[in-house]
């Protein structure tokens, strides 16, 4: 008699579970998590409720605007207003070009952003050019850490160069990035934040920004961007600040990702690029080196379009190389 | 529309089982058979009109056949149209087509099942057009089969009994299978994937043979969560489906292994392909010759680039070779037995996984760097992803073993059981929601 009992136990929690979970998410798509609920009728409710407790209390902004192809070629935002720009060019002609806003397409002629500003962006006043590019060797690379996601691991895993320190760690974000465990530190696994307050380096290579795409707005990316290279200033005042351009995604999927495409990641590397200030804070775009003729990622450096294969990881410290700062003294 | 999916899951199945539950028997093959078009529809309109083309001209075939069925040159031209019919549709979709339709490969096996039993006599022919869609169509079985014999199938169609615990233990295999595809499978994967986004070349041996086992995991617990569920819906609905896999990996021959490896497609080819051209009863010559010719097919079936030929090739001779010699020698040497099949089968996976021959012959010269090789290989790689996917593997291991067939036997039906399975449930579903899900590896075969 009690066995009889159990027997429906599985399917009755089940259904009655699933009818209040869909009743909570149903709710919820239209309250406190509706900034989630971007599938509409494609997927069931269930689905605004498991990603808003996700991400419940992380360090991210929701999705609110998803980021599609044909967005604004300017750092203008949907609502009309336009960011603050931080005032800094390239340091001079022989900086990394950087393509005008929103125009990954290669036919449009790379041009230096202090030649041709975005038009949406306020003028910034001209800097002062103290330091150029130049060629150094891996031995510049003594004193220098590369901050980063999981193409930053594939430099450390895949590139061959040992004297380089690595805070890296697959999935890292512009968000979460000081409070991310990826320092090795005597056998210690540290913070980034605590390995810094520890440390000092001479040069930081900031290599992030892929997987913040989907999430949140370019406003929102920068404004935590500019808050992280401002912290690292104020933790290592004396190293040099290298913000490297997110590379580019293979050409099918920049067509075929209204999130993860070129056009997206040139707009936010334009903006980044604004950082550079040529005294302190460098802008860096590996996607002169990695870039094919189309202007997308040359499709033989990469298996899953998105990152390098293991062999051409070296590809960034080359291009590190040939674009390297030194401040005499 | 896959098994695993939050749609299926959330919004198909608990609309089909209420409308099944609450018919008559006398209306629930049709609402399976419309259920499964509608489900088959999601994944491709074009695919449902298709297996609805394919029902209805197989019932109709089938029909002329048991019309002249005392005239046995009759049955055998209706037989042959049946199967140049099937089998050209299959070949067409499969190897001139860029896409599949959902479930071809499985649902036209299963009509060439009905053509045979129908032929040798085995079982009468369907008794309705409405009778054999449910049997074709069945959502649970029409992506990744199992396999069904028609004569053990149809009995079922006819006539099954839904009770309240073929209904908790259907739900409860459901849930199992769910996790092993989401928790295990779709985890695996991603070293899998890594490995393939790194590039053969870099990385280092053991990583090499990481993958190898990854791979392995990954398809044994896709397909077999896979049909697990498939299981556990089909006792949900009545029926008693047959057993997909029975622990390969607990084999001391590969002939053994592909005796518990997708058992229906074995059991269908021994039934309608082995046995037919002789079997092992005309001599040695012609049991290897039989072996081979059914492993090659197997190979074709799976697809057409070189390496599932070389696949089933491979196999075909290690069988050949157990059946007339090592096989004494393997059933002597347990240790050795067993260390056989787990290193050749990781193998021959490699070999099914990595279509291009070149990425092919780079994966081997990874897996046995005697001549050195590889580009900017990273040594300690291995660390790394062994660190991540360790548990994993484990995890894996621990649910293949013996003592947990035993516990979940003695154990399913208890309060206990049913709060973990409860918990795995949601454990999944926030997984498909927030996780990578990759659809069903068997989808394109």
């Amino acid at each position: 008699m009690k066995k009889k009992k159990c027997r429906m136990t599985l399917l009755s929690s089940l259904t009655l579970s699933m009818l209040f979970t869909n009743l909570a998410a149903a709710v919820s798509a239209n309250g406190i998590y509706r900034e989630y609920n971007v599938a509409g009728w494609s997927q069931p409710a269930i689905t605004v409720l498991m990603q808003g407790l996700a991400h419940q209390g992380a360090p991210r902004t929701p999705q609110t605007i998803p980021a599609v192809s044909g967005n604004t070629p300017s750092g203008q935002q949907p609502d009309g207003t336009v960011p603050d720009a931080p005032s800094g060019q390239q340091p001079d002609s022989a900086a990394p070009d950087v393509p005008s806003g929103g125009q990954p397409d290669s036919s449009v002629p790379d041009v230096p952003s202090d030649e041709q500003p975005d038009s949406s962006v306020p003028d910034v006043p001209a800097v002062s050019v103290p330091y150029s590019f130049q060629k150094v060797t891996q031995e510049y690379f003594d004193d220098a850490l590369i901050i980063g996601d999981s193409r930053a691991t594939g430099i450390q895993l895949y590139s061959g160069w040992d004297n380089i320190t690595y805070y890296a760690e697959n999935g890292m974000t512009i968000y979460s990035m000081f409070d991310c465990k990826a320092a090795e530190e005597d056998g210690r696994m540290l913070t980034v934040r605590e390995a810094l307050q520890e440390r000092s380096f001479g040069k930081i290579y900031l290599e992030i920004g892929i997987n913040e795409m989907g999430t949140g707005t370019v406003d929102s990316f920068m404004e935590a961007y500019e808050d992280a290279v401002e912290q690292l200033r104020e933790l290592q005042p004396d190293a040099i600040i290298y913000v490297c351009g997110i590379m580019y995604v293979k050409q099918s999927r920049s067509e075929s990702d209204p999130i993860f495409n070129n056009p997206n990641i040139q707009e936010r590397n334009d903006h980044i690029a604004r950082l550079a200030d040529g005294e302190h804070i460098f802008y860096l775009d590996i996607n002169e080196a990695v870039a094919d003729e189309t202007g997308n990622l040359n499709p033989d450096y990469t298996w899953d379009e998105v990152h390098l294969l293991g062999q051409y990881n070296i590809l960034w410290l080359e291009y590190f190389c040939s674009h390297g700062i030194v401040k005499d003294g | 529309m896959g098994l695993s999916d939050l749609n299926f899951l959330f919004r198909f199945l608990p609309a089909f089982l209420l409308l099944y539950y609450l018919c008559p028997m006398r209306y629930r093959n049709g609402i399976l058979f419309v259920g499964s078009i509608i489900f088959c529809g999601f994944g491709s309109l074009r695919g449902a009109l298709l297996l609805l083309c394919s029902v209805t001209v197989n019932y109709a075939l089938i029909r002329f056949m048991d019309c002249r069925r005392t005239s046995l040159s009759w049955r055998r031209c209706w037989l042959l149209t049946a199967v140049l019919f099937n089998a050209g549709l299959l070949c067409f979709y499969k190897y001139r087509m860029p896409a599949l339709p959902p479930g071809i490969s499985f649902y036209t096996f299963a009509l060439l099942s009905m053509d045979f039993d129908v032929y040798l006599g085995r079982e009468r022919c369907p008794g309705s057009w409405l009778e054999l869609g449910a049997y074709t169509a069945m959502f649970p079985k029409l992506l990744s089969g199992p396999i069904t014999a028609y004569h053990e199938t149809i009995v079922q169609i006819r006539r099954r009994r839904v009770t309240a615990k073929k209904i908790e233990y259907g739900l409860s295999l459901v849930i199992a299978g769910l996790a092993f595809k989401v928790l295990i499978a779709d985890t695996v994967a991603i070293l899998w994937h890594d490995i393939r986004t790194v590039g053969f070349e870099s990385i280092s041996t053991p990583l090499a043979w990481m993958g190898a086992a990854a791979y392995s995991v990954q398809l044994l617990f896709d397909f077999q969560g896979y049909s697990l569920i498939a299981l556990g819906l089909g006792s949900m609905l009545g029926f008693d489906l047959p057993r997909n896999f029975d622990h390969p990996y607990r084999s001391r021959s590969v002939g053994e292994y592909y005796r518990r490896w997708h058992m229906s497609l074995g059991q269908w080819f021994r039934d309608y392909l082995y046995i037919p051209l002789g079997g092992n009863r005309k001599g040695p010559v012609r049991t290897a010759f039989n072996l081979l010719t059914v492993w090659i097919v197997t190979g074709i079936w799976h697809g057409v680039t070189p390496n599932y030929l070389l696949w089933g090739l491979i196999l075909g001779l290690l069988i050949v070779s157990e059946k007339f010699w090592l096989g004494r020698f393997l059933s002597r040497h347990g240790c050795i037995s067993r260390l056989y099949v787990w290193i050749l089968i990781p193998l021959t996976w490699v070999i099914f996984a990595i279509p291009d021959p070149h990425s092919l012959g780079v994966y081997f010269s990874r897996l046995f760097p005697f001549r050195g090789g590889g580009i900017a290989v990273s040594k300690n790689d291995w660390l790394r992803y062994g660190r991540n996917y360790l548990g994993f593997f484990l995890a894996a291991l621990v649910v293949s073993c013996p003592a947990a067939d035993y516990v979940w036997k003695k154990y399913w039906n208890t309060l206990a059981a049913k709060a973990m399975l409860f918990a795995l449930f949601w454990l999944c579903v926030y997984r498909l929601v927030n996780g990578l899900h990759n659809p069903f590896l068997y989808l394109n075969f």
